[in-house]
């Protein structure tokens, strides 16, 4: 059916569409108070006839928004487990900074980049080596104490055996006589001295040092707190049971003793 | 010939319309609408299709002649009220009497509603006012047609 023949069919109407249209033009075109007091019924009209239509899309605006503010939710967590990260970190090269700076010690400081606890020696890399000067047999210290020394050197990287290791013993004064003793460690942070005579009075809480002995650390480094002591009629030492100063189970930054 | 017949006509109504004084009923002035007559008898004798597009002619020179603020409101309701008005002459074999009267009475509403709603809208006139204002002028141009139908024109009302 073409278009005329349908205009035809529908001329009534059509009549009707077209002098309406055209006589609410002219009307709107008006700026008296009755105009724009019609305009404004039309308006609430408009408003009502459309509220479901509104409905829907702010539904549709909501469900977006809510998508994306998911997405947010989760970018903004990560950021802030990142910030939280960099704000311990912070805090660590801070405490480290300090402890650099009234240290008689010539220290190196260092960052883990790996830890292995599993193998048969407790071991972890930090990343300089060679190119910075490093070679077997340097101590590894925290801000707290002992961590371990350095048993294998790289161009850029340096294995340390820890101080958690089975294997690892070091020689240690404890009392206000400086008795010098060895330390090994035992379980969790806890370790033990041994060598010391049960005649030699110690408190709780008194802290162990590196001897000075050895050419790995130098004399005075603390290593440990004493926890007990106990005196067996049967040995010839007391038993005495430390706690590790050094944070071995969260650390990011350590020190190489170059002195 | 129809055409110049209606000129002729609506120019005579038009002096008419100007002429006529209001009448008051209560505090308001009341003025027979003679054009909407004119448009009812064109509308019944012919169709919608005429009845519209004259009713917009008329409506737009009452605009022009008669107020310029609301430009386009009479365009507006003459030419609803001649479509309406033009379904009059699909029934006026069918319909009865009353139910004809009754229609002529509705389509007066709707013409007088439409036409009191905009020009009372923003003012401080009372519902009441206006749907008194409203049945009034269409009892009176009702009145006039069944007038003219009964000594001028014959507007197909029937007489039964």
């Amino acid at each position: 059916m073409s278009l005329i023949r349908l205009a035809y069919l529908y001329r009534e109407i059509l009549a009707l569409v077209i002098t309406t249209v055209a006589s609410l033009f002219i009307f709107f075109t008006n700026s008296a108070p009755a105009v724009r007091a019609v305009q404004a019924d039309l308006a609430g009209i408009t408003k009502v006839i459309f509220a479901p239509q509104r409905w829907y899309r702010n539904i549709l605006s909501v469900k977006e928004e809510n998508r994306t503010l998911q997405e947010t939710v989760v970018q903004l967590t990560l950021l802030n487990a990142k910030l939280m990260q960099y704000r311990s970190e912070n805090e660590q090269l801070r405490k480290m900074l300090k402890f650099t700076e009234e240290s008689r010690l010539d220290l190196l400081p260092a960052r883990i980049i790996n830890q292995n606890l599993m193998a048969s020696v407790h071991t972890l890399m930090i990343d300089v080596g060679k190119n910075s000067g490093l070679h077997a047999d340097m101590g590894v210290m925290d801000v707290h104490g002992i961590i371990g020394k350095i048993i294998s050197v790289g161009e850029k990287a340096s294995e340390v055996q820890m101080i958690t290791d089975k294997n690892y013993k070091i020689s240690v004064r404890v009392g206000d006589s400086r008795e010098l003793g060895i330390f090994s460690f035992d379980q969790g942070s806890l370790g033990k001295i041994d060598g010391i005579r049960k005649t030699l009075s110690l408190k709780a809480g008194a802290i162990v040092y590196t001897s000075g002995i050895s050419d790995i650390y130098p004399a005075d480094i603390p290593v440990a707190r004493i926890v007990s002591t106990r005196q067996d009629e049967n040995k010839a030492f007391q038993d005495i049971i430390v706690e590790l100063l050094a944070d071995i189970h969260n650390f990011d930054f350590v020190f190489v003793i170059k002195n | 010939m129809v055409f110049i017949r209606y000129s002729l006509a609506f120019l005579v109504l038009f002096l008419i319309q100007t002429l006529l004084p209001g009448f008051y009923l209560g505090n308001y002035s009341y003025k027979p609408d003679l054009f909407l007559v004119f448009l009812t008898y064109i509308a019944i004798r012919h169709d919608r299709l005429t009845g519209t597009v004259v009713g917009f002619i008329i409506g737009l020179i009452m605009d022009i002649a008669t107020q310029a603020a609301l430009l386009g409101i009479y365009a507006f309701v003459k030419s609803i009220s001649g479509y309406t008005l033009g379904t009059f002459h699909q029934y006026r074999t069918i319909w009865t009497r009353p139910i004809k009267l009754a229609f002529l009475f509705f389509c007066y509403l709707l013409h007088f509603s439409i036409f009191y709603y905009v020009t009372l809208n923003g003012t401080n006139a009372s519902l009441a006012l206006g749907a008194q204002l409203v049945f009034f002028h269409s009892l009176i141009t009702l009145i006039l047609v069944l007038v003219s139908d009964r000594f001028f024109f014959d507007f197909y009302l029937g007489r039964n």
